[in-house]
């Protein structure tokens, strides 16, 4: 009887350990919560891979190859150890990121901008014409009472929020966070607007502003940085980090100390008319 | 810890498929380019094979996860360092995707994509060539004298003198576990794995791709795995703001700005995203820097060259594409 090859062995039960963890995340659709969604199918093709890999290695247990024990095997456990540490990856919201105070821009079909000449920088309000965003161009009561029993309001697949007819829906839903965002006229004052998503506040920030934010994932969790609004309201300081909030307002252009810059410029801001506090969404990521 | 663990496994989760396709495809080098075609087909004017070799990253979009496997076993094949070292380098900076990437997070400004692409290859193309001269054979990590490396007597090995494969005319001096040639045997050994060559029948090559990726994933997963823990924790636990707080001073900016890149081993093909956040708070040279020297080195890829090469040698190039990036990246500051 051929004796057991301790060492392939072990590396049989280390490329085990990996085809479940992945399939561990593929399964339970934890993915999106470490990578875009653009990287899926890469991470199925590494899957597949290692069930080959592993399958393989599954005869190579009783080889009479003559291999010690590799203590380089012990590092293999990490990840392991790593997705028993992650727990509800979904819930968990960044510290120490990086926030776009530059302004959205959408990647691809960029919307078009329409011609303002003069930039303004009047306090009176201008409010938009209808159509400046997905929310804006919602049956009213839709803004103005939205469902408090839902958990994601803003969730396209849920409540058809993200739906305009007409429009041929993206081949991955763009969540209308981002939308709205980037529907903006980034040199125009008075477009009122809803947005949703979490508090940020750093020393940077006045007592009376706020970052509305969402981490926006590029490709991984590693490089997902805070993207939104700055947010004036005197109520500012009644919410802390990570508190989720539905802000209704006006933009302005305003002038803002961006972190590490000495002068003052003008950028949009948010103007809050309404706050309200809400139930976490389903995730604090956006991707595109 | 939550943070880090999930930093961790998403760094782990994006890089392992390029990892996965970069160690088969250094398989397939192994079984299907033998050293010979390869001496054949490398220009035989050296300044014409690292021209190529920087300009193969066009036609040859692979990340600079995959990029590593690739270059080891090219250079175990008998490809010269500093052309491997440009392949390498190039690679990963001056591809389609990472370019079409970097265009998307600059879309106000095509300098940052052009200055990436141009810039990326000549620096590639200089380091090659500076440690073209630097490196010597010895910078390879030699295989270590130990009796799992050497075939028992049972083997059926055309060349079963001693049955020592780690003698100087077998021996490819990367270290990994397939570094004895079996290119011209019938081979079967008792070692437990076949080496097939492009000759055999499809299932011995099959099953010989399957060996070599295997044994390829644990030599640079190990050092992946180490280089993403070290990611992780850079990423968790060092204050951003330390590294801005040092953008005052142009030089030091970018000295800081390819430090950022190296400690946060970012995908190359993302990596423009963070970079756009830094607009406004600093240079454009110091964002140059960071572009150019993230793709190029960071603490994952170190760590898996780690595992073929010696100490002085990724020592001295991590030194060489830190001074050529400074230099470049200044200059383009007359350029924006």
């Amino acid at each position: 009887m051929k004796k057991i090859n301790i060492s392939e062995l072990c590396w049989w039960f280390l490329l085990g350990a990996l085809v479940v963890i992945i399939g561990k995340i593929l399964i339970f659709d934890e993915l999106k919560y470490y990578l875009h969604p653009k990287m899926n199918k890469f991470v199925i093709t590494a899957e597949v891979i290692l069930i080959i890999l592993f399958i393989y290695q599954q005869g190579r247990i009783f080889s009479d190859s003559v291999k010690k024990f590799k203590l380089g095997y012990f590092i293999f456990l990490i990840p392991m150890f790593m997705l028993t540490l992650a727990g509800d990856a979904g819930a968990v919201i960044f510290e120490n990121r990086e926030i776009n105070l530059n302004g959205p821009v959408r990647p691809q079909n960029p919307a078009p901008v329409p011609e303002t000449g003069e930039q303004s920088t009047s306090e009176t309000a201008e409010v938009s014409e209808p159509g400046d965003s997905v929310y804006d161009r919602l049956p009213a009561d839709e803004i103005d009472n939205p469902d408090p029993n839902a958990t994601d309001p803003t969730d396209p697949a849920s409540s058809g929020l993200a739906h305009i007819p007409g429009e041929q829906p993206p081949a991955i839903a763009e969540d209308p966070f981002l939308t709205t965002l980037f529907n903006l006229n980034e040199e125009q004052d008075g477009q009122e607007i809803m947005l949703e998503g979490f508090v940020y506040k750093n020393e940077f920030f006045k007592e009376d502003e706020f970052h509305i934010s969402r981490m926006q994932m590029p490709c991984c969790v590693a490089d997902a940085f805070l993207i939104g609004m700055i947010v004036r309201t005197p109520m500012a300081k009644e919410f802390a980090n990570n508190d989720w909030v539905r802000v209704k307002g006006i933009t302005r252009l305003q002038m803002f100390k961006k972190p590490f810059e000495e002068e003052e410029k003008m950028i949009l801001v948010l103007e809050a008319k309404e706050i309200e506090r809400i139930e976490p969404l389903e995730t604090p990521y956006v991707y595109y | 810890m939550q943070q880090f663990a999930i930093i961790f496994l998403s760094i782990l989760l994006e890089a392992l498929p390029f990892v996965l396709i970069g160690t088969i495809i250094s398989s397939l080098i192994e079984i299907f380019i033998s050293r010979e075609w390869l001496a054949n087909h490398l220009p035989q004017k050296s300044i014409l094979a690292f021209l190529i070799a920087g300009l193969a990253g066009i036609i040859f979009p692979v990340c600079e996860c995959a990029i590593v496997p690739i270059m080891r076993r090219l250079v175990k094949k008998g490809m010269p360092i500093g052309v491997a070292v440009t392949f390498m380098l190039a690679t990963p900076t001056i591809n389609p995707v990472v370019l079409l990437s970097t265009h998307y997070a600059f879309p106000d400004n095509i300098y940052f994509p052009l200055l990436r692409g141009g810039l990326g290859y000549l620096t590639a193309l200089t380091v090659g060539l500076i440690m073209a001269f630097l490196s010597e054979k010895s910078d390879l990590k030699a295989v270590k004298q130990k009796s799992d490396y050497v075939h028992n007597a049972n083997c059926g090995c055309a060349h079963n003198d001693h049955h020592d494969h780690e003698t100087e005319e077998h021996c490819t001096c990367i270290h990994d576990e397939h570094d004895h040639i079996h290119e011209d045997a019938d081979h079967e050994c008792s070692c437990g794995h076949s080496h097939a060559t492009r000759k055999d029948g499809i299932f011995p090559i099959l099953k010989s791709i399957l060996l070599h990726t295997s044994n390829e994933l644990y030599e640079v997963g190990r050092f992946l795995i180490f280089g993403v823990l070290i990611s992780a924790t850079m990423q968790t636990f060092v204050p951003r703001e330390y590294f801005l707080a040092l953008s005052k001073n142009p030089a030091l900016s970018i000295v800081m700005m390819m430090t950022l890149a190296f400690v946060l081993s970012l995908c190359s093909e993302a990596d423009a995203f963070i970079a756009a956040t830094f607009r406004g708070n600093l240079s454009n040279s110091s964002i140059i820097a960071f572009l150019l020297f993230g793709p190029m080195m960071d603490i994952k890829n170190m760590l898996m060259l780690a595992g073929g090469f010696k100490a002085r040698f990724i020592i001295r190039l991590i030194a060489t594409i830190g001074l050529v990036v400074f230099i470049f990246s200044s200059i383009s500051a007359f350029l924006f």
